[in-house]
């Protein structure tokens, strides 16, 4: 490889972690708190995509409106999931009966998006001052547009959880929910909050990869395990090791694609076979963002 | 003894089945053998769930693993021959699950669920890529279908034993030293390493066992429909295992018999009707997900352990 291709394939890789950081933070979040699998996450993707892709395509609305209302779409979704699934359900029941009813969720969130959109993969309209490469670097301005929304939200994640109100009480929750809940946080409310907050992240993925490729109703299918291998690999409700985890899982894809592109899709999954079976509680520790453990 | 109700109304099903299958039309006996199928597949995942708590999504790559082992073998014709694709894909789907589970020795919760999600994916997408051996994404067709398994009473006779002898290994299991020593591993099992065991082992060796059912269902799916494909290793396929297994509950060990039967049947029928059938499998597992109060390790439940301990 030249290094003119190794810098394309570091750049694609960039992508391909920024998009999953997108998807998985909400499941990291998610999983700090409730320390379960998030199937149902991988459906908030896909109700995000479409209704962006809807919009835009077919209804002819601006590309901003139609992110905030894949955002709003998503976030009810994420509401009736969360009402269904894990509300008030105790925590002596929320090992396998969690992880199956969000995988039901799943399922259920699928076929309602084939049901209402129908099985044909859809593809946003992107606004014209999207469209192109960049003069440098030669990404796409797409690209280019998805390395900023992710490193924002990164970054306003990072600041919320150390420097806000909820932030403190989602530490709190996630470090010790008994301790939390006799305290008097409403632990129920915070979960409900990180829940809806991170569909409306894995909408903005959703809305960012219709414009990029064709969305499909089994598109969360695939994307929901890269997410999760994400959150759990990180540490649990470990933004930064979150990062960290996509970037490596992202270069794997990328320099996969050159070294062995057949299996260039499955890699990242046999990346994340090996990590676990070298480190079996993940890669990074828990909660290393919040601090929370260092300062007490 | 507490399943000896449940065994015995097993072998009343098992023999209604037989009548059943005797008077019915083909397609009917041909979906009553699928259902018997996944019902072996799922009586793993069960056992596994059952005694030491590991929620597994890589079963689907088993049942694979034992599909195309039958499938690379050129099928079946006459019943020596079936008889010994089946120990085949049984030992395939062994060594594989050693190979994996060797691997993941260490790793338990969690932690487990999403290495075995992440295998049944690396499987899933090894085999479609494989275009020269196994057929890439269209997987291996044509494969002779035995009349007397796909039609005649011996092939009943046979899935049906296979059917009782997986759930008389599953409930024996139980009662033996290894299924209590898995049990209590699934309750602490520092406790288990405590009293000189190692808890490590005994989940390798339940886990290994589960998958043995796994490949016998893949075969026996492969046979009766002449081929097999790479979404049989997916971890969707893993899902509906698992649905299976916990749908009448996980302690309730006819739980895979009955609900193969009940999916099996609503689907082909919803399916002839209605096209979004998926839809009604997951309202189903959202019903049952309240529930479910059957802990795995490395969640709430290991915290409320912990937490109980603290105090």
């Amino acid at each position: 490889m030249t290094p003119a291709q190794v810098l394309a394939q570091f750049l694609a890789g960039c992508c391909s972690a920024a998009f999953l950081v997108l998807v998985s933070l909400g499941v990291t979040l998610v999983f700090g708190i409730a320390r379960v699998f998030n199937f149902a996450h991988g459906g908030m993707y896909v109700v995000g995509g479409y209704v962006t892709a809807f919009l835009t395509s077919k209804a002819e609305i601006g590309a901003l409106p139609a992110v905030v209302a894949a955002m709003l779409a998503a976030g009810g979704v994420a509401l009736i999931v969360y009402g269904l699934v894990f509300w008030k359900a105790r925590p002596t029941t929320s090992g396998a009966g969690a992880i199956v009813g969000s995988y039901g969720a799943l399922l259920l969130i699928t076929e309602l998006v084939r049901i209402v959109f129908g099985s044909v993969p859809l593809i946003a309209r992107v606004p014209e001052t999207l469209e192109g490469p960049l003069p440098v670097l030669g990404v796409s301005r797409m690209q280019a547009c998805l390395l900023l929304i992710a490193g924002t939200c990164v970054a306003v994640t990072i600041w919320m959880i150390n420097s806000t109100t909820l932030g403190r009480l989602i530490r709190a929750v996630s470090c010790d929910p008994w301790l939390a809940s006799s305290c008097g946080v409403r632990r129920e409310l915070v979960a409900v909050g990180v829940f809806v907050g991170g569909a409306g992240l894995a909408s903005v993925a959703g809305a960012v990869s219709s414009g990029m490729s064709a969305i499909s109703p089994s598109s969360g299918d695939d994307l929901i395990v890269g997410a999760l291998a994400v959150a759990l690999l990180g540490g649990r409700g470990n933004v930064l090791g979150a990062c960290v985890v996509s970037f490596l899982l992202g270069q794997i894809t990328a320099f996969g694609v050159v070294l062995a592109p057949r299996l260039a899709s499955a890699l990242p999954y046999a990346a994340t076979v090996l990590i676990i079976a070298a480190r079996p509680s993940g890669l990074l520790r828990a909660e290393a963002t919040s601090g929370f453990e260092r300062r007490t | 003894m507490r399943q000896l109700p449940q065994v015995a109304l097993i072998f009343v099903v098992i023999f209604a089945w037989i009548l059943a299958t005797s008077a019915a039309s083909s397609y009917d006996t041909y979906l009553l053998r699928i259902v018997a199928s996944w019902a072996i597949a799922a009586i793993g995942v069960q056992l596994l769930l059952r005694t030491t708590g590991d929620l597994c999504f890589g079963h689907g790559a088993f049942i694979g693993v034992g599909a195309y082992a039958y499938a690379l073998l050129g099928g079946a014709t006459g019943p020596w021959s079936y008889l010994l694709c089946l120990g085949v894909s049984a030992a395939a789907a062994m060594l594989v699950s050693v190979a994996v589970y060797g691997l993941l020795w260490r790793v338990s919760g969690v932690y487990f669920t999403l290495a075995t999600v992440c295998f049944a994916e690396t499987f899933r997408i090894a085999v479609s890529s494989a275009y020269d051996v196994l057929g890439g994404d269209n997987g291996i067709h044509g494969l002779p279908r035995p009349p007397w398994v796909a039609n005649g009473m011996p092939g009943v006779i046979v899935i049906g034993s296979l059917l009782l002898a997986t759930l008389i290994m599953s409930i024996s299991i139980d009662g033996t030293s290894l299924g209590r020593a898995g049990h209590a591993v699934r309750q602490s099992p520092h406790r288990v390493e405590s009293l000189g065991m190692r808890a490590t082992s005994i989940r390798f060796v339940l886990r290994v066992v589960s998958a043995i059912p796994a490949g016998i269902a893949g075969m026996l799916l492969a046979s009766l429909e002449g081929g097999c494909h790479p979404q049989l290793f997916g971890w969707l396929s893993s899902g509906e295992l698992i649905t299976l297994a916990l749908l009448c509950g996980p302690r309730v060990v006819a739980s895979p018999v009955c609900a193969a039967a009940l999916l099996v049947s609503s689907r082909s029928w919803l399916a002839g009707i209605w096209d979004h059938w998926p839809l009604m499998i997951g309202a189903t597992l959202v019903i049952i997900s309240r529930m479910l109060s059957w802990p795995i390790s490395g969640t709430n439940s290991s915290t409320v352990e912990e937490h109980n301990a603290s105090n």
